[in-house]
């Protein structure tokens, strides 16, 4: 278990700023807050039904028209098509960015600092926990949207004819995967997404840091010893056939959730809407239940699962429009209803959860998602970074998981990948 | 000058070698009739399992652009369902009707592209093959170089040029690379030799044109054959480019069928109502093409007759 | 310009037209090689010169960076690389698979369809060649929906008879890409090699029948090495193709995870410059392989050309 580090953002990117010479991506001169930003704007995001969200601010006001496109997600190319139009010039003004992909987006100057553009009030408030994902070298890259917690969904059903209650603690989940193969040899508790490994989320959980600043050098520790005990757990259970490998959001994916073949899912809060589109035809309303993770050593310990911030890209001509669409976008409650059932969010900004609730499939569940929501957030780890690079890292644990022995193997392979990676970008590293 | 080009001599060092007009099967007959049975079932029996593998999954594709996304996945393969009309109607009005858009850049990038590859390769190729100067060899041999370095290998490196002058996200980034194709030049020079005998040339001098003139007034039009060949070996080359528009376009509006396909297919996992529209898009993308090769059939055998020499 | 009124006698050997030397050929050559220069040679240059760069940030990476000259550093990274390497090993097995099949499939269908006892030749010709219309990303979706359980007919018709195949396996995921790109090309190098058969003069068959030999005999110990010049072509060409492998992995990497971001080099350089935002050692990656390459095709291509003169 790892040290309790203050959040990243506040005494080591000081200090590190200070000894940085060059000057950040400068933000570009704004006008004064007198003048009202008027213009149209693009925005770019792969969430569902953000279009919906840009058609209610263009109705909402006259001043500032948004155009939004659909890009794809980030494992599917999304972030490389942005990095791409920014570079050439024809990137979005506002665009949805991860939190793990922040960094990287900032560092190379392709999304610029919102300090001058939007309200110091706002900011302010944020948890701690949250502004640390999107602060950097003491500036703020994006505003975080969501704040999703790491949750896990089960077949309440199927845990009942297995004999076993959800589980509280790990050994408890091992449990019950054995009795709900048990019980049906052709069923699985869960799977473990080969392509999108969750393997970050649950280091966290188990109090892993991945990326630490010491002084002004980063300290990558990826196969440190909570996040090895995570992967040799779940080692274990694919050994023992007791979780299913697949790759995650494929037909096989569906057509197993349908069939009962997999009755779990390892996720966040986010997974809510998709889990109903996906099951609803199957019958499945009301049999899914919605859990905090278990834990380690019965103390309550969370993660944040993906989450994503919106941010102003370099290509933008009219960064004052975007920041009134971005203010929009991740504080206000219309933004929220008009987005409506198509995305569950735990939002970020304080007070929108209520509004979130309201409009979230909470129906199709047993019990109070946003109960758990609420849950799981309050005891999420502290401390967790992102690495200016994680693009590096989570492309080599990508393909690790398919080419390694093992999800241990794999988490070496990839620290190795990441201090390689971002030596080669002049960083120093320590491990 | 129709379908005696496919048996012509492949060049002239072969002149003294190579029969002409050999009717293609008509031989000496074997002299064993059971033997000659069983070798015929063989035969076309292996021309047949051949023929089917490369024509089923263009089938499938067919009978796949019938179906939607339920039907898709778990139905017989090889039966109509019912939704060719529909999802035809769904690609086509698919994000403001951007597949039509896709297919007029594609016939946009691969029409000009091959007419102006064609016609700059032809005068290469003329140059290389009549006219004669300092530095032919050395010229004609980068030439060479060119065909030899693979397309994909410089596709990055004019990346990072036409960033570096702002030029990416454009047409033209697309465009200036498909408009020169060494290979073509070479075509055009080993077509050059074969339609156009010195004899014509000189007799168009002495009547006093010049080297221009000629080109222009008595070369091309005999080469008309040849210059539709090299138009449409390019053609097919762009049409079927992926990695340089890819790579250089960003702005959707401006991708050929090949990269627009590929987005929605990048898009199928998380949604896969995407996976209808992919099937209906490659079946659009395909019909033209397989409508033109089996129109201008012959010009494809010229094409590769003259290609096979060396 | 003056035109010269060539009247010396005319000879029977080819000869370039006189009095049309550099000057003219200059005028037909620029177009071509202005663009060669711009799409190929410009290109090379200018990533050559970008791949002895590198950009460095310091301290947490958070405060911009800066330029400096690292000579061969970048290639020393990148042929460092375990990741470029595995993929160049994995381009050289699939290179291994993948020429000697299509060129066997190939060879086979033509001498095939030479036979005697072929029928209905100009059909075969079309169906066999129709993949070749296909662009290839198309071709590899339409694969890649072939090898997807639960859509395949395929992999049904297999599974029920008792056969469990995951085409898309780590294991069985390189000959599945060969099978791709044989399906695309078979065709294709049929066609060149069954139009190069044409041209077998028919005394040495006649002579090889008087002598006893049977069709099978004829086709291999006779026809085979007269179209040896055609079958180098042929080689050349695939080999260099098979080096462009991007858009059937690419393609694929959609449907499977056994297909890595970087699974072939290109897809290196491809990533190098695109995920990881490193373009100078895009660069050097891409002049690695275009040296490589052209370096193999040359090899290859002087192996071959030993029979032949141009």
């Amino acid at each position: 278990m790892s040290l309790r580090r203050a959040p990243l953002t506040a005494a080591a990117f000081l200090a590190a700023g200070a000894l940085l010479a060059g000057c950040t991506s400068g933000s570009a001169a704004t006008p004064a807050a007198s003048e009202e930003p008027t213009g149209e704007i693009t925005f770019w995001s792969s969430l569902s039904g953000m279009a919906d969200v840009a058609a209610a601010f263009n109705e909402s006001q006259d001043a500032v028209t948004v155009d939004f496109e659909e890009i794809p997600n980030g494992a599917n190319g999304g972030y490389t098509k942005l990095s791409a139009a920014i570079d050439s010039g024809t990137g979005p003004d506002v665009v949805g960015i991860e939190y793990y992909r922040l960094p990287g987006f900032a560092a190379s100057g392709q999304v610029v600092p919102l300090d001058d553009l939007v309200p110091a009030e706002t900011l302010g408030e944020y948890s701690d926990q949250v502004r640390g994902l999107v602060t950097f070298a003491d500036q703020t890259y994006g505003l975080p949207y969501d704040a999703p917690p790491l949750v896990m969904w089960y077949r309440q059903d199927v845990l009942d004819a297995a004999g076993v209650e959800v589980p509280t603690t790990w050994d408890e989940f091992e449990a019950a995967a054995r009795a709900v193969r048990k019980a049906d040899p052709d069923a699985y508790l869960t799977s473990f997404f080969t392509n999108e490994p969750p393997l970050a989320p649950l280091a966290w959980q188990a109090g892993a840091s991945w990326f630490g600043v010491e002084g002004d050098r980063w300290k990558v520790s990826i196969d440190d010893d909570a996040s090895t005990k995570v992967a040799d757990y779940w080692q274990r259970l694919v050994d023992e056939d007791l979780v299913k490998e697949q790759v995650g959001f494929s037909d096989e994916w569906n057509a197993d959730l349908n069939n009962g073949v997999v009755n779990g899912w390892v996720g966040g809060s986010w997974s809510a809407s998709g889990l109903m589109t996906r099951t609803e035809a199957a019958g499945q309303q009301g049999k899914w239940v919605a859990a905090v993770p278990p834990s380690w050593d019965g103390e309550p310990s969370g993660a944040l699962s993906g989450g994503t911030s919106f941010a102003v890209t370099k290509s933008s001509e009219n960064q004052a429009a975007a920041a009134k669409f971005l203010e929009f976008l991740t504080t206000d409650p219309a933004a929220v209803e008009a987005r409506g059932d198509v995305g569950t969010a735990y939002l970020a900004y304080p007070g929108l959860n209520e509004v979130a609730e309201k409009v979230a499939p909470t129906d199709y569940y047993a019990n109070d998602i946003y109960q758990v929501f609420d849950e799981a957030s309050a005891h999420v780890a502290p401390g967790w970074a992102w690495g200016p690079d994680y693009d590096i890292s989570n492309t080599a644990m990508v393909d690790a998981v398919s080419g390694a022995p093992t999800l241990g193997a794999a988490l070496e392979a990839t620290q190795a990948a990441t201090v390689d990676g971002l030596e080669q970008l002049g960083l120093d590293v320590s491990e | 000058m129709s379908a005696t080009v496919a048996a012509t001599p492949r060049s002239h060092t072969d002149a003294s070698a190579a029969r002409a007009s050999r009717p293609a099967g008509r031989r000496h007959q074997a002299r064993r009739p059971r033997r000659r049975v069983g070798a015929a079932l063989g035969t076309n029996g292996i021309l047949v399992v051949g023929a089917a593998y490369m024509v089923l999954p263009l089938l499938w594709l067919v009978f796949a652009t019938t179906k939607d996304a339920s039907t898709l996945y778990g139905a017989d393969a090889f039966t109509p369902g019912g939704s060719f009309v529909a999802n035809l109607q769904r690609l086509l009005a698919e994000d403001g009707g951007i597949f039509l858009r896709w297919l007029g850049n594609s016939i946009l990038y691969a029409g000009a592209g091959a007419l102006v590859a064609a016609f700059v390769s032809l005068m290469a190729g003329y140059a290389f093959d009549k006219l004669a100067f300092r530095g032919k060899g050395f010229l004609y041999g980068t030439v060479l170089v060119g065909v030899l370095v693979p397309n994909t290998a410089t596709v990055i490196p004019l990346y990072l040029l036409a960033a570096s002058v702002g030029l990416t996200n454009t047409m033209w980034a697309v465009l200036i690379p498909a408009f020169c194709n060494p290979f073509s030049v070479y075509l055009a020079r080993v077509f050059t030799s074969g339609y156009l005998p010195d004899a014509v040339l000189e007799a168009g001098r002495v009547d006093g044109a010049g080297p221009v003139r000629s080109f222009l007034s008595i070369g091309l039009p005999m080469l008309v054959p040849g210059f539709v060949t090299i138009a449409l070996f390019q053609f097919v080359a762009i049409w079927n480019n992926f990695m340089l528009p890819l790579i250089m376009l960003q702005d959707r509006s401006l991708f050929p069928t090949s990269v627009g396909i590929f987005l929605w297919q990048s898009q199928v996992q998380q949604n896969p109502e995407y996976s209808p529209l992919v099937i209906a898009g490659s079946f659009l993308s395909v019909v033209p093409l397989v409508v033109a090769f089996v129109l201008l059939q012959r010009f494809w055998r010229a094409g590769l007759a003259a290609g096979s020499v060396k | 310009m003056t035109v010269r009124v060539d009247d010396s006698p005319q000879r029977l050997r080819r000869r370039p037209i006189r009095g049309t030397g550099g000057r003219t050929a200059a005028i037909f050559l620029t177009p071509f090689f202005l663009l060669f220069i711009v799409a190929m040679i410009g290109p090379v240059v200018y990533a050559i010169g970008l791949s002895l760069f590198a950009e460095r940030r310091s301290g947490l990476g958070f405060g911009g960076a800066e330029k400096v000259f690292v000579g061969l550093g970048n290639y020393a990274d990148v042929l460092a690389s375990e990741t470029f390497l595995a993929g160049f090993g994995r381009l050289a097995l699939y290179c291994v698979l993948y020429v000697p099949t299509l060129l066997c499939v190939a060879l086979a269908l033509a001498l095939l369809l030479d036979a005697t006892v072929a029928k209905a030749r100009r059909l075969f010709q079309v169906l066999l060649f129709l993949p070749h219309a296909v662009p290839g990303v198309i071709a590899a979706l339409i694969w890649a929906y072939l090898y997807t359980p639960g859509v395949s007919p395929i992999v049904s018709a297999l599974a029920s008879g008792g056969i469990q195949v995951d085409f898309l396996s780590v294991h069985l995921v390189l000959p599945s890409m060969v099978n791709v790109a044989v399906w695309e090309w078979a065709g294709y190098n049929v066609i060149i090699l069954f139009t190069a058969l044409q041209a077998v003069p028919r005394e040495v068959l006649e002579a090889a029948r008087v002598d006893g030999a049977g069709e099978i005999r004829a086709a291999l110990a006779i026809k085979a090495p007269l179209i040896g010049p055609a079958l180098g072509v042929a080689l050349l060409f695939t080999i260099i193709g098979s080096l462009q492998l991007f858009t059937e992995p690419k393609i694929l990497s959609t449907a499977t995870t056994a297909v890595t971001s970087t699974w072939v080099p290109n897809m290196w350089a491809y990533d190098a410059a695109f995920n990881r935002n490193n373009l100078p050692q895009a660069a050097a990656a891409s002049i690695i392989l275009a040296l490589l390459a052209g370096a193999l095709s040359w090899v290859v291509s002087h192996l071959t050309s030993k029979g032949s003169s141009r």
